[in-house]
């Protein structure tokens, strides 16, 4: 409710600023920039890897690969616009289709400032965390179909929340970065919004620096700290949908801290982008929890009785690169890995922690060729390790973009 | 440890490294660095953030160039929507008051000159078009000059204590430019009524200045790749219309240029349509050179 209600509260300011401006335009001139990105799957793989199961892990209900044969991914409707010479402002409506369900959501919706003084910037709304380096990026920009298996078990595939955001940028020919975000902490890794509604909060840097005229790097650290109450997470195969999962497993209360190394080189011969460039892409994220887990919800602010105390320690990194070798044609290499060593005291043992000795990993092959900077298709093959039975998954997937022409961040 | 020392170094010399300058500008292509050097001289120090190698509609947003937002006092751009994939990024990032769209910082030069090739409608499968009118205005270097002024104006609003002399620098360039111009306006006599076949549609006010006709690009629409059909129907072209070369910047894949001048038995031209392509220093240089590039195309490719 309060997520709709500010992004109302978005665009009846932006629809003011329209009224009031230039009648002899009509109004139209001043108009949020609109872009309308659709995200199409083709997938086929053994139901069992889509019934997503990591031992070791408690995931949350985005892990996983998108639904067999025909599917409507992440698509989005995009408004940008300034609201005043303060003021900037996005927002995003998500939907989806899932085994014949329509789902829409406020992916985004967020206000941010444009004329603080010293370098700082405030955002406030809903918006992805800046944690990490993938995190903050739209599903329409990745180099591969689905996200890093770290981001799918720590960060539910990205992790956004309403909060607010303050950054610093340091007054250096080096871009150095700081910033604090606090969340309310309804989504995974935090869960039931607790303290008071204050349930997750982070703190980050990033600094890059360009060498020559043909590379740039570009590194960050990043710490996030979610408080959970009666987190779901995924359990059992989902009786309706041969390739999903229910959310019916563990229920985690207590505390996540999660924190992440990030490192991308980006190259093209004298920062030609468009005839040839290379993109190399790391990160390691470290997690550890420390709560209780039980089969059942437990009732807020009294002891749960049939729960067990649990402690995990688990890490996770990716590596990755994607070459375009010539005008519209890439292709891209990843390779993932996780590891956990979770304790669990008590008589209720999940099957979900029960996996210290597995590592979940997975190898992945993509090549995307891009029409125009508006339209991709994309082909991948994973080898897909995560799951106690491997599995082949061929995915096909076509993203194009309509309307305001797309800006994107480094 | 020899690596953390340069590291360390690597952190800590921008800091130290002194502002000599009055003013610090950001410019989007290396011809308004040129403009801004003649105008401001010592007074402005400039980051640029594309060069002569680049596609100037596809930069990326560099965080070093969010850090040069930060510190601009003066943002100088075609603007036009020709930086619309990238400057959008490095102004909400850079979150610097004084230079958005609007502000006395912010020097939109496409408002200075005459657009050319404004759409009457727009659609995507038309290719990348620009809604307000051709943005590569620099091709034609009249419209340099027309900037200048604006240029000036604005130093002299940003900086007050040096605006004498920014209005004197401003004059002696206007007098050399506008020799120039005559002499450049000489020099291209022969060119009148060349035919050329171009990579990408970015020609037109060069084509204006010294009335030479593209008769066709090598891009079946803007911002689509060369296809081997589109060039079979350029090969058709080149034989029947008499077409004197093909031109492409410095920053276009020369295998269909190169391709297509071979089949048709005509030379090609490495035109550049900013400063910094090749030996040329300034903007004065870099018309030389795109003249004297012309010329050799006209000639035979000799």
């Amino acid at each position: 409710m309060r997520i709709r209600s500010s992004i109302a509260f978005a665009f009846g300011l932006a629809a003011c600023g329209a009224a009031q401006a230039a009648p002899q335009t009509g109004g139209n001139a001043f108009n949020p920039g609109v872009s309308l990105v659709l995200n199409g799957t083709w997938a086929s793989y053994p139901t069992e890897a889509g019934h997503r199961q990591m031992p070791g892990f408690m995931l949350g209900e985005d892990a996983g690969l998108p639904p067999q044969g025909f599917g409507l991914g992440e698509s989005e409707l995009d408004l940008a616009s300034n609201f005043d010479n303060l003021f900037t402002g996005f927002g995003a409506i998500s939907f989806h289709e899932s085994h014949g369900e329509d789902t829409a959501e406020v992916e985004l919706a967020y206000l941010q400032t444009i004329a603080m003084p010293y370098g700082l910037q405030m955002t406030a709304g809903k918006f992805f965390s800046a944690f990490g380096y993938q995190n903050a990026r739209h599903a329409h920009v990745w180099d591969f179909v689905d996200q890093p298996l770290v981001y799918e078990a720590f960060l539910n595939t990205q992790y956004s929340d309403p909060g607010v955001q303050a950054t610093w940028l340091a007054p250096t020919d080096t871009y150095l970065l700081f910033g604090a975000e606090a969340f309310s902490g309804d989504h995974y890794p935090a869960g039931g919004a607790g303290h008071s509604g204050n349930g997750a909060s982070s703190l980050f840097m990033k600094m890059s620096q360009d060498v020559g005229d043909s590379s740039t790097w570009f590194a960050g650290l990043s710490y996030l700290s979610a408080r959970s109450v009666n987190r779901p997470s995924l359990g059992s195969q989902d009786p309706d949908f041969s390739d999903a999962s229910q959310l019916d497993g563990p229920v985690f209360t207590g505390t996540s801290d999660i924190a992440g190394a990030d490192f991308v080189w980006k190259w093209a011969p004298h920062g030609n982008f468009y005839e040839k460039n290379f993109v190399f892409q790391a990160e390691y994220l470290h997690r550890s929890e420390k709560g209780s887990v039980s089969a059942n919800p437990c009732p807020v602010g009294s002891a749960c009785t049939g729960g067990s105390a649990y402690s995990g320690n688990a890490s996770g990194w990716y590596v990755q690169g994607a070459y375009q070798w010539m005008p519209q044609w890439r292709f891209g290499l990843r390779y993932d890995r996780m590891s956990s060593d979770n304790t669990v005291a008590g008589l209720y043992q999940p099957a979900q922690l029960l996996g210290n000795a597995f590592t979940p990993h997975r190898e992945s092959a993509m090549i995307d060729f891009s029409n125009s900077e508006f339209s991709r298709i994309r082909l991948q093959f994973n080898r897909d390790e995560s799951g106690l039975k491997p599995a082949n998954e061929v995915m096909l997937q076509y993203i194009v973009a309509m309307g305001a022409h797309p800006a994107h961040t480094f | 440890m020899k690596s953390l020392r340069y590291l360390i170094l690597a952190l800590v010399l921008p800091f130290s490294a002194p502002a000599f300058a009055d003013l610090n500008a950001f410019s989007c292509e290396p011809h308004w660095t040129s403009l801004l050097a003649e105008v401001g001289g010592s007074h402005v120090s400039v980051t640029t953030a594309s060069g002569a190698f680049n596609d100037p509609h596809f930069i990326q947003a560099r965080p070093s160039l969010i850090s040069a937002m930060r510190k601009a006092d003066l943002v100088v751009c075609n603007g036009a929507d020709l930086e619309v994939g990238w400057l959008p990024v490095l102004m909400q990032q850079g979150a610097r008051d004084t230079v958005q769209p609007g502000q006395p910082g912010f020097l939109d030069a496409s408002q200075s000159v005459q657009l050319l090739q404004v759409p009457t409608s727009v659609d995507r499968a038309q290719g990348d078009i620009h809604p307000y009118g051709n943005p590569h205005f620099q091709t034609d270097p009249r419209n340099i000059g027309a900037v200048a002024g604006e240029l000036a104006k604005r130093l002299a609003q940003l900086d007050p204590s040096n605006a004498a002399d920014y209005q004197k620098r401003y004059a002696d360039f206007k007098g050399r430019w506008d020799a120039a111009l005559a002499k450049w306006q000489q020099e291209a006599t022969p060119l009148k009524g060349m035919k050329v076949i171009a990579y990408h549609d970015g020609w037109v006010y060069m084509q204006n200045w010294l009335g030479i006709d593209a008769v066709g690009f090598l891009e079946p629409k803007p911002g689509i790749p060369p296809s081997p059909s589109h060039l079979a129907e350029l090969l058709a072209k080149i034989k029947g219309e008499g077409v004197a070369g093909i031109i492409y910047t410095p920053y276009e894949d020369e295998q269909a240029p190169e391709w297509l001048a071979d089949r048709g038995g005509i030379p090609k031209a490495v035109i550049p349509d900013t400063v910094g392509a090749d030996n040329d220093k300034d903007l004065f240089q870099f018309y030389d050179l795109m003249l004297a590039q012309l010329l050799k195309l006209h000639g035979g490719g000799k």
